[in-house]
């Protein structure tokens, strides 16, 4: 995995020759680093920061200071590692995609249910596309455990009982799942509790009674509650060679002969769960220094006191991904075709959860390359591959720059945000939110008003920094990269007595 | 357990742990004293330097570093005004006045003295604990600590200088300024006002520069003079200080012992240690009326419990092996890396470990107390800094501390707004300690309700703590005013 290396070593050979004739000019023993060679003494002198977006002890914490311990003396230069703390996921991620210097400097420390599940979820507070981001490897734990406390097991099935609590940060981690689908499919009589701030804090209500159930996948903590605490594993996530006899809980579901609707909504809601403690940079961070941050990273926790220390806290059963592996296992989870969506949305509401706002809006940006039949057929090419859409008159919802249309105001060119679904056969669209073209007469006050002319009338736009999207050139930016004579693509919404932007695209 | 606590005397009574663990306090009395430099901040600096340390080493100089910041964060409260740390900003309330009327060698004695007595008071209450330990924590769940930060509210009153309306109207203020940020449990941004930089909240450290650090020293620029307006400190003051803290043991005992409680608590943290004992003393002690003007008690409360909360503290990491406060989570995570494992494996098989504990918190607050009185006699000077070196000197270091808050240009914007709203509060003579406190617990008082509701539905009011709890603010509330009612006849006869 040394490409740094063999790129490295073809820029210095090409070099070689003229950099031999300027160092006999200035003199023996004066060594001028080919450019080649920048990418290597990059980290000399300097300091990685480790920015983990948790607060200190919990899982993502203890995952991240112990990479941290070991990491700096395989980066070539050996830079100092400091290691920082930023409390909450989604505000370290927002952090870290927009503001986040690419630099290769700083490195976020993130747990995929904390960052990954906001997203599958639809969340409005999600600002990050983590496809953007350079990722640079993952530590897996394994798959979460489940566990009670043994006096409470009698009441796991008896409806008729006090419900068993089940505690959770919020609620997109694996466990949660487990808890949820358990709930509904296994009859597990359960009261969820939300809302604690941490792991921590979750390990502590179990202490002091207050919850009778919780998953984790930190060994450590496990063994110890099972052997301390009177608790017993109930289910794992996935078979685990250290906890044997232990039921496996797909497999318990696999009895219940349960709709592929459900196995899709298990799938979806368990994509959280594809990374676990994910280490990633901010977007455009220069390729040389993430290929080293990734080379590095490997060999960090290859290294025997990490490996030692590992399989302490977290068990034998741990796994490494490469940056690369991060990547794809991150878009997989993102891309997956929300068929359960409908099943996910109806067990949250029932069991009084955060909703789902994913399929409720529109996702995916494309630009018609034609429009047939008035309206009736879309040919658009989405990831590289030609697709094929139709639009019902009943079921599809239009919206042209923010009002409701007939399908025939659908054009050739126009760039929407739309989903689709198959029925029967066929792919068919569900949502199309078209954006007005526009040309920004005058942007004002650092993008924060938008002034331009559409379908005759004058429009007076607010952007928000909070809650309106903006992509030039297919990055997300901030609202002040938006200038005056600019065409950009937009939808906007009432909010109060203003008119706000929603979704602003700009080539 | 005497065994153990021999065995934990004799590891640690060697020249390196203790050079350590004074090596240790020097940097946490450093750390404390200078904002925004302490506190986890400065443990987690350290931390893969202890982690290359024998455990004895390690435990000696991390105890050393992190239970001693609230002993040197006393220096800047009482001095300038700037609460050094979470812990030290009922201090600011009468050590500050204290100073003004040239009494600062009196209250920083006092303070340390206090600090010492509190300190020693929480390991040794850790000491007693260990055969209860878990039972102890465990009888607090979310509803009786939702119990906590509503007494703590109910304090407001005493803190409100005969102004309990404005004092109620500033913590409600206090409390709205908490909920600004991402909800945990729903991921909703609130209060954001389109400004990402809300998206994490507003940070504590601001609340407490902005609402007394930058008025005081706007004042003393103002009135263009210096800290001290007399001309003496006064020779006997570290003597008179050090006779205060035994003219009041009754009071240093009962803080040390709210301040274990707070510390025994997970979730309640060093912010509130230092207000409940405060507001318990101006409750309960006699002749308050110059509580907030420079009281000795007002210095002697929290400074007793801010340092026995490191006991406390100390209890449910080592009885659980989980970390109740992100300083106890660093320490956690620097003991593991030792190879020590807290918890219940520590307490059957390694108690000589929590026994080294023990004795080095108790030698950490001994040395920290004994640093800093040296200091007393040239730090107390500063009170006759003229304000055109103190008011620069100290406005930087608090711009330093607030920018320690996000680490952003916007920490420096943020203290600026919030300051010139400090300052309006100072000068129209709205309390500013309600709101301080309001804020600090306005995110307790919404999570623990939420669990509570979220677990027990509304059964959680008839558990026997919260009603024991709910029994003692009702005293709280009422205690003065019966107080009150009954001294009125004799002031009446007197007049």
């Amino acid at each position: 995995m040394s490409t740094i290396h063999d790129h490295a070593r073809e820029m210095i050979a090409g070099r070689a020759s003229r950099i031999a004739a300027a160092a006999l000019v200035v003199g023996a023993g004066l060594a001028i680093a080919p450019p080649a060679a920048a990418a290597d003494d990059f980290y000399k002198d300097k300091t990685l920061t480790v920015v983990i977006a948790s607060r200190a002890g919990g899982g993502t914490d203890t995952t991240g200071r112990l990479v941290a311990r070991f990491w700096g003396d395989t980066i070539p230069g050996k830079p100092k590692v400091l290691v920082r703390n930023k409390t909450l996921q989604v505000i370290a991620a927002n952090d870290l995609h927009l503001k986040g210097h690419p630099d290769g400097l700083a490195v976020g420390v993130f747990a995929g249910g904390g960052t990954l599940g906001p997203v599958l979820r639809g969340s409005s507070s999600v600002r990050y596309n983590l496809l953007e981001w350079g990722h640079v490897g993952t530590v897996d734990r394994g798959p979460s455990v489940q566990i009670i406390r043994k006096s409470a097991l009698a009441r796991l099935r008896d409806p008729k009982a006090k419900p068993i609590a089940m505690g959770s940060v919020s609620t997109d981690r694996t466990q949660d799942s487990t808890a949820v689908f358990g709930a509904e499919y296994l009859g597990w009589n359960l009261k969820f509790v939300l809302g604690y701030p941490n792991s921590n804090a979750i390990y502590l209500a179990y202490g002091r009674g207050e919850i009778d159930m919780f998953g984790s996948g930190t060994v450590k903590i496990l063994n110890r509650f099972i052997r301390d605490e009177g608790a017993v594993a109930l289910v794992t996530e996935t078979a685990r060679p250290d906890y044997p006899g232990v039921p496996v809980f797909t497999e318990l579901l696999k009895k219940k002969n349960l709709s592929k609707e459900v196995w899709s909504a298990l799938r979806q809601w368990n994509g959280a769960g594809a990374v676990d403690k994910f280490f990633s940079v901010p977007p455009k961070t220069p390729q040389d220094r993430l290929a080293i941050l990734r080379t590095s990273f490997i060999a960090a926790t290859k290294d025997p006191g990490f490996m030692k220390q590992a399989e302490n806290v977290f068990g034998g059963g741990y796994t490494i991904l490469s940056g690369e592996q991060t990547h794809a296992a991150i878009a997989g989870a993102i891309a997956q075709d929300p068929e359960g969506l409908e099943v996910i949305k109806r067990l949250r509401a029932k069991y009084k959860l955060p909703p789902v706002s994913r399929g409720g809006k529109p996702k995916v940006a494309v630009t018609f390359d034609e429009v047939q039949r008035d309206g009736r057929v879309l040919l658009f090419k989405h990831k590289g591959k030609a697709m094929k859409l139709r639009v019902s008159g009943s079921r599809s919802e239009i919206t042209v720059a923010g009002k409701v249309s007939p399908r025939d105001a659908l054009k050739t060119g126009m760039t929407c945000l739309m989903n689709w679904e198959k029925r029967g056969d066929r792919l068919e669209a569900r949502k199309v939110d078209c954006l007005a073209k526009v040309k920004f007469d005058e942007v004002q006050r650092d993008g924060r008003v938008l002034l331009f002319t559409h379908d005759g009338k004058k429009m007076k736009l607010r952007v928000s920094g909070g809650r309106s999207e903006i992509t030039v050139g297919g990055a997300m930016k901030p609202r002040s990269a938006l200038k005056t004579g600019m065409t950009c693509s937009l939808n906007w919404a009432k909010r109060g007595d203003r008119v706000e932007a929603r979704k602003v695209i700009c080539p | 357990m005497f065994e153990a606590l021999m065995q934990g005397l004799t590891a640690l009574a060697q020249p390196v742990p203790l050079g350590w663990l004074f090596f240790g306090v020097v940097l946490g009395v450093w750390g404390g004293a200078l904002p925004g430099v302490g506190g986890p901040a400065q443990l987690a600096v350290l931390l893969p330097f202890a982690m290359l340390m024998e455990p004895v080493n390690a435990i000696a100089f991390l105890i050393g570093v992190t239970t001693v910041g609230n002993t040197g964060n006393t220096f800047t409260s009482v001095l300038v005004a700037v609460p050094g740390g979470s812990g030290a900003q009922a201090t600011v309330l009468d050590g500050y006045p204290m100073a003004r009327n040239g009494q600062a060698r009196r209250a920083l004695s006092a303070a340390f003295m206090v600090s010492m007595l509190g300190g020693i008071i929480g390991a040794l209450i850790l000491f007693g604990s260990i055969p209860v330990m878990k039972s102890v924590v465990r009888s607090f769940g979310s509803p009786e600590l939702f119990m906590f930060t509503i007494w703590g509210l109910s304090m407001i009153g005493t803190m409100s200088a005969g102004a309990p309306l404005k004092g109620l109207s500033a913590a409600v203020l206090g409390v709205l300024l908490s909920t600004v940020g991402q909800d945990i449990k729903s991921g909703v941004i609130r209060f954001d006002i389109d400004q990402p930089y809300l998206w994490d909240g507003i940070s504590v450290v601001l609340i407490s520069l902005s609402i007394f650090a930058i008025p005081e020293m706007i004042a003393l620029a103002a009135r263009k003079g210096r800290v001290a307006e007399v001309t003496e400190l006064g020779e006997k003051g570290i003597l008179e200080g050090i006779k205060d803290a035994f003219r009041h043991k009754w009071l240093v005992l009962r803080s040390a012992a709210i301040g274990t409680w707070v510390g025994i608590l997970p979730g309640l943290g060093s912010d509130v240690a230092d207000w409940f004992a405060y507001a318990h003393a101006k409750q309960t002690e006699r002749n308050t009326e110059n509580f907030g003007k420079g009281d000795v008690r007002g210095v002697i409360a929290p400074e007793s419990s801010n340092n026995a909360k490191e006991g406390g503290a100390l209890l449910t990491t080592l009885a659980f092996g989980i970390p109740g406060s992100t300083s106890m989570a660093l320490l956690l995570i620097a003991f593991v890396g030792v190879g020590l494992n807290p918890g219940p494996e520590m307490l059957e098989g390694e108690l000589h470990y929590i026994m080294i504990i023990v004795v080095a918190l108790v030698l950490s607050q001994i040395l920290a107390s004994g640093i800093c009185w040296a200091m007393i006699k040239p730090a107390a000077y500063v009170c006759f800094f003229p304000f055109y070196i103190l008011v620069p000197l100290i406005v930087g270091l608090t711009f330093l501390s607030a920018f320690s808050a996000h680490f952003s240009i916007l920490d420096i914007f943020a203290l600026l707004i919030l300051s010139l709203f400090g300052y309006l509060m100072k000068v129209t003579g709205w309390p500013r300690a309600p709101i301080v406190l309001g804020f600090v617990l306005g995110q307790k008082v919404e999570l623990y309700l939420w669990l509570s509701v979220a677990r027990y539905d509304m059964d959680w009011v008839w558990r026997p703590g919260v009603m024991i709890l709910g029994a003692l603010i009702a005293f709280t509330l009422l205690w003065p005013v019966w107080k009150a009612r009954r001294a009125a006849p004799a002031a009446q006869a007197a007049q």
